[in-house]
């Protein structure tokens, strides 16, 4: 196979994420103080407000599907031919990256997977949807996953006052005096919702179902798993609610009209019923492409 | 003089403010995406013919703001004591970077101006990296501009409407869904495009500013050097030697520079983006 890239246009997902229990995504605290909170949440400097980096979102719903790739290696090896050279695990035993096993690549004292080169990223579920670094070669991300801010209802909430963080005072107890040892943690509230984008670049015909459903697998995995830190704790269970997907073809962008974008209505639909319906849902966009 | 001030309503913040040849050079990558690779050498040639653009600069709603011109800086460091104690913050307006259209006009005239709050904040965030398995973090920070609400950067475009509509504006549209500048799959530089007119009134004179980092094919007057180096496509650019924008020319088009980089030719821009200045006494 040889290195190419094509363009054959762009599916935009927008919708609302809502945090179903106190979200905490951290921030470094920048000046102590007494009796302030240990662990604020991260907060955009120029507004005060809240929000999901997309680093964030993106690198969740990452570290998810390599997981579900790691369970299901074997299985997909006929599928993804990038993956015939890893056998299940992390090379963080032998410490030193490309053992043959998935998770391949440190970074510092983490292992995560990460092809290491184009033509391996190509083949991978993972690496060609959201990019690989690699040493001889890189591939770029087909994913963009935009920051997350609070919806304008939320939004309004705040300028007319109501708190969308919270400090947690969180308590640790000593098993044998019962020494209680507190300590604050911030969340965004229950229930706050914040607008989400999440674009994908139709680079290859071929791949773009199958890039689709991955991405969507990755949200529905998200959904039954956490966002944010302190999630074993019952922090950090969101919820996607789609708004709208649709499908700019290449033409949109050479003419900017309006008839070159198919509109796929998903709304009301969980994730789990537009992966069930992903054919139905997305013919349009299948005819426009002509291949699968 | 009037022009087109093309608007990058961002979405999201920035890596860097970027300079001409940043958005030329995503341009016209985004042009040979669109229309392939023959369609970028026409591009280039519409700016040698004399299209031109200028760096990005922030705006905030109706107010531009534009890089404060060397000539006006000059002129602030020769000034009395007694008058310099009559300018409040002075300290400040000799160090700022950006001052709004009106001061910068009066800025070209070397009359009293001021400069005017910024409309984003560079910040440190911290980011982490989790082991698949043992959720073991590793740490590392990350520094990016941050934009208040309603506001963005823009650019001005000086040329035919043709290069506007058949090359700029799709270019545009393309970036606008896939980022401009680093860190695009963060959602980094994603925007909506507005386009607007706009007049800046100059004095007359034979000196210039440029409103573009530029390459330059003589000697310029005022000048503050950097060098830049960057990606392309095929890998690593060479560091080149750009005026910064501000910097004070004699009527000076400034070059479209070709460097081979990976077997491959790509187009640096280093075109001047010209606007008469008056200049401070003491220079030829």
């Amino acid at each position: 196979m040889v290195m190419d890239r094509k363009f054959n246009g762009k599916l935009v997902i927008t919708g609302k994420i809502k945090a179903v229990t106190g979200l905490h995504i951290g921030a470094q605290r920048e000046v102590g103080e007494i009796g302030g909170i240990d662990n604020p949440v991260i907060k955009d400097p120029v507004t005060g407000l809240p929000y999901i980096p997309g680093s964030s979102l993106k690198g969740r719903l990452r570290s998810l599907l390599e997981i579900l790739t790691n369970s299901k290696l074997d299985e997909w090896k006929e599928k993804y031919k990038g993956l015939e050279g890893y056998s299940p695990g992390s090379c963080r035993e032998e410490g030193r990256e490309n053992c043959g096993k998935f998770f391949n690549k440190r970074i510092n004292n983490g292992w995560i997977h990460v092809c290491p080169d184009y033509q391996k990223a190509y083949n991978c579920p993972v690496c060609r949807l959201f990019g690989a670094s690699g040493d001889g070669s890189n591939f770029p991300s087909r994913l963009i996953v935009r920051d997350a801010f609070l919806t304008e209802e939320w939004k309004r909430k705040w300028e007319e006052g109501q708190e969308i963080t919270e400090a947690k005072i969180e308590v640790g107890i000593d098993r044998v005096t019962s020494q209680a040892n507190p300590r604050t943690n911030e969340r965004v509230v229950a229930g706050t919702e914040f607008n989400f984008e999440i674009i994908y670049t139709v680079e290859d015909i071929n791949h773009w179902k199958d890039d689709v459903k991955n991405l969507l697998t990755a949200m529905a995995l998200l959904e039954d798993s956490y966002l944010g830190g302190s999630g074993s704790r019952g922090y950090g269970k969101v919820k996607f609610f789609f708004e709208n997907i649709e499908f700019r073809k290449a033409d949109y962008y050479r003419t900017g009209k309006e008839e070159d974008i198919i509109r796929i209505d998903v709304k009301d639909k969980s994730v789990r019923e537009i992966l069930s319906e992903f054919d139905d849902l997305f013919s349009g966009v299948k005819s426009a492409l002509g291949a699968e | 003089m009037k022009f087109k001030a093309i608007k990058l309503k961002l979405k999201g913040p920035l890596t860097e403010i970027p300079h001409a040849d940043t958005l030329f050079g995503a341009m016209a990558t985004a042009v040979g995406v669109l229309y392939g690779k023959e369609a970028i050498d026409e591009f280039a040639e519409r700016f040698q013919r004399g299209a031109r653009i200028s760096s990005a600069f922030p705006y905030e709603g109706e107010k531009l703001f534009l890089p404060k011109p060397l000539s006006a800086e000059y002129w602030l460091s020769t000034l009395p004591e007694e008058k310099i104690k009559g300018i409040p913050n002075f300290k400040r307006l000799k160090g700022a970077k950006y001052i709004p259209l009106g001061e910068f006009e009066k800025a070209l005239r070397l009359e009293q101006f001021t400069y005017g709050e910024l409309p984003f904040k560079r910040v440190e965030l911290p980011k982490v990296a989790l082991d698949r398995v043992t959720s073991s973090s590793a740490l590392y920070f990350w520094e990016e501009i941050r934009f208040k609400p309603n506001t963005g950067i823009y650019f001005l475009y000086q040329g035919d409407g043709e290069t506007l509509k058949g090359y700029i504006l799709p270019a545009l549209r393309y970036l606008a869904d896939t980022g401009i500048g680093g860190k695009g799959t963060w959602g980094y530089g994603l925007f909506d495009i507005e386009v607007e007119d706009v007049e800046i009134s100059v004095p007359g004179g034979e000196a210039f500013v440029t409103l573009s980092n530029t390459l330059p094919s003589e000697a310029p007057l005022l000048w503050r050097l950097f060098r830049k180096g960057g990606w392309s496509p095929w890998g690593r650019k060479p560091k080149l030697s750009f005026i910064e924008e501000g910097s004070i020319i004699g009527n000076d088009p400034g070059k479209i520079e070709t460097l081979t980089v990976g077997g491959k030719g790509i187009y640096v821009y280093g075109l001047s983006f010209p606007l008469p200045a008056k200049l401070p006494e003491g220079l030829p």
